[in-house]
């Protein structure tokens, strides 16, 4: 491919055949940089001069202890879901519906919550919180049953039936506490009534980093050994480069794909039972955040790989609690954080551009 | 009496198409050209942010929808680069777009929410106006609708009627062969995904200068993505995409009336119609017909054509 520039010098682009591991590395290293700095020039579109909002995003994130348990708090989702669409999207399934099943997680296990110490008073919480956990994660993978079933037996596309579950999902749990599961005592308060103290997470050092990180490091690690050192795994990238050559070697991969998807809705779910059970200490609005679209990024960002999600969730945690104070401080919506999201998901993939090719200012002769 | 419920039920259906409408027949475009765009929900998003904010501070509704195209336009040109020149990943493309033009129209959007901006308002056609119920229901409404209706037929003309229309099916179908005879498929996806862009970003005009006429937080609601299963529903055909939006308006006209009634079903319900009903109509168009090349997919769907590896 060849730009001609001027009459003498000519820019062409190289096909390389290789790429280096260190610029894999540092491509979404800079991405996440440059994408930062383009998302403050729109926010300054937006009335906010450019110090002002480092300045607030990099308090905001780590400006005290109490800060930056929160930036750790808001980790524990954005890991968890990352970990979950990286696990779908290995066997090239674009579950973008991570916030669906961290949603409809949350509802199933907020349902044991609120109604299972009624009939039974005295359960004790190392009971209780092992039933919430498997409820949300049964939840989560159920939720995600009907798009992975339409995909693997008529070919529905998935990015569409995981997007409009989201929706579904959220409608629901609108209803639920605004109808049925309303706080009696919440005076319009959008959520239900607070849990009982036997189903909340076990949280540490004072903060409200609950026990549900734990948790998510250990499928993070698990995950990865997974999927380098397993039968499964190996499985999972055999039907990720491609399904046909997997049916044709005799796997079953209607129901392998079915299996992954599933516990990939799972963590999700997990993801949500985390948010009520750990933080909110109820079902709740805030649980809208566009967890699909920013767990999709975190994903790509870590180049689907589960252990570099980790430092990936904490740096897009980070900027999106910097983003909760420049919505409280200077009253921007929620979203402006999606902006920060697609730009980083858009420079990425144009990054890969510059993986593939290499540029040459050569003399036209 | 009938006729009294029935006429504002096909005049909302009529309404709640157009910009439905306008966005599958942009991507519909873009896709016959092989790029696949889920950016949908984001561009049709920025475009009605555009079109509300620049008719509200121009007073001028044409200046409205030019800033809407606009706006389209550019949003497209990302994914046009990412997908045509990069070879990225389309899925994500799309997605990247959706999140950045939702929270750009959000942020910027703030100022303008609950202002009251000028609208379109209905320009009945004469005697056409006269006929009974169609008359009231197609030919009494704004002029984007007509302009919506003129589109159909013109893109369908277009696309199976002339030389240019032949090349964008061929780049979409088979761009080797595309390519071999003569067509600059890089340069043909391009004009597509912009084109296609221009279209969506007016569908989001109808909302906010007509529909709603008025800007509020994420006012397309998923729109988006209901329009990219429309395109399936409609298999990639302009005429059957006119009746897809019908259809999908009809719900959301439904959905008004009953709402309306007062029955007693929470209207939480109500709203997810258009969200499940897109979902089983998904599963029926892949259930009738089994593999992708029934369906009326583009051969070259969603895949990268790369001219150097070629040769």
């Amino acid at each position: 491919m060849n730009f001609i520039l001027n009459r003498k010098l000519r820019i062409s682009l190289i096909r390389k055949r290789e790429s280096r591991k260190i610029i894999k590395i540092i491509t979404p290293i800079i991405s996440l940089i440059v994408a930062f700095f383009i998302s403050v020039g729109i926010f300054s579109l937006a009335g906010v001069p450019p110090l002002t909002t480092i300045r607030v995003v990099i308090f905001g994130a780590f400006g005290s202890f109490h800060n930056f348990s929160e930036t750790i708090v808001k980790m524990i989702p954005l890991l968890l879901t990352g970990l979950s669409v990286t696990l779908a999207f290995k066997v090239r399934f674009f579950n973008i519906g991570a916030e669906g099943q961290l949603i409809f997680g949350a509802i199933t296990a907020s349902g044991i919550a609120l109604f299972l110490p009624n009939i039974f008073p005295d359960i004790p919480r190392i009971v209780l919180l092992p039933i919430l956990i498997l409820a949300g994660m049964i939840g989560g993978a159920v939720w995600i049953l009907i798009p992975v079933l339409l995909k693997s037996y008529y070919r529905v596309s998935e990015v569409i039936t995981t997007i409009m579950l989201n929706y579904v999902s959220i409608l629901f749990m609108q209803y639920l506490y605004d109808g049925p599961w309303k706080d009696q005592h919440g005076w319009g308060f959008p959520g239900s009534a607070r849990f009982v103290e036997s189903a909340l997470m076990p949280r540490f050092f004072g903060t409200r980093i609950h026990f549900t990180i734990i948790l998510a490091l250990g499928i993070a690690i698990l995950l990865y050994w997974l999927l380098r050192n397993s039968r499964l795994g190996y499985e999972i990238s055999v039907i990720g480069l491609n399904e046909r050559a997997a049916q044709y070697a005799g796997m079953n991969t209607k129901k392998k794909l079915i299996i992954v998807v599933m516990l990939s809705g799972s963590i999700a779910g997990l993801a949500g039972v985390g948010e009520v059970s750990g933080v909110h200490c109820r079902l709740f609005e805030g649980l809208i955040a566009g967890y699909g679209f920013t767990a999709t990024s975190i994903a790509w960002l870590a180049r689907l790989n589960p252990l570099a999600v980790i430092p990936v969730a904490f740096f897009i945690a980070a900027l999106s609690l910097g983003g909760d104070q420049l919505q409280i401080q200077l009253a921007l919506p929620v979203s402006a954080v999606q902006i920060f999201i697609g730009i980083i998901l858009l420079i990425i993939l144009a990054g890969d551009f510059f993986l593939r090719y290499s540029i040459k200012i050569s003399e036209r002769e | 009496m009938t006729l009294s419920f029935l006429i504002p039920l096909l005049d909302v259906t009529i309404r709640a198409g157009t910009s439905l409408l306008f966005a599958v027949l942009g991507e519909t475009i873009s896709e016959r050209a092989g790029v696949l765009n889920l950016g949908i929900e984001g561009i049709m998003i920025v475009g009605a942010f555009a079109g509300f904010a620049t008719a509200y501070e121009s007073g001028s509704l044409v200046l409205g929808l030019i800033a809407a195209m606009i706006a389209g336009a550019l949003l497209s040109l990302i994914h046009a680069f990412l997908s045509v020149t990069v070879g990225a990943n389309q899925v994500i493309s799309g997605v990247a777009l959706v999140a950045f033009g939702t929270g750009l129209a959000n942020l910027l959007g703030r100022p303008y929410i609950g202002k009251l901006g000028p609208k379109f308002s209905r320009v009945a056609i004469p005697l056409l106006n006269k006929i009974p119920v169609i008359g009231k229901v197609l030919f009494d409404q704004d002029p984007m609708i007509y302009m919506s209706f003129i589109l159909v037929i013109i893109i369908y003309l277009f696309l199976y009627k002339t030389k240019y229309g032949l090349q964008l099916r061929a780049t979409g179908e088979d761009p080797q062969s595309a390519d071999a005879m003569g067509v600059n498929v890089g340069k043909v996806r391009y004009l597509a995904v912009i084109i296609g862009g221009m279209l969506i970003g007016l569908g989001g005009a109808h909302l906010s200068l007509s529909y709603v006429a008025g800007w509020q937080d994420s006012l397309t609601a998923g729109r988006g993505w209901v329009a990219v299963a429309l395109v399936i529903f409609s298999s990639w055909n302009p005429k059957r995409a006119f009746l897809a939006c019908l259809i999908f308006g009809g719900i959301e006209g439904i959905q008004f009336r009953l709402q309306a009634t007062g029955i007693a079903l929470p209207t939480y319900f109500l709203r997810m119609l258009p969200y499940i009903s897109t979902i089983l109509v998904m599963w029926f168009v892949h259930l009738s017909s089994g593999t992708k090349k029934k369906l009326g997919a583009p051969g070259a769907l969603n895949k990268f054509f790369d001219r150097e590896s070629q040769a």
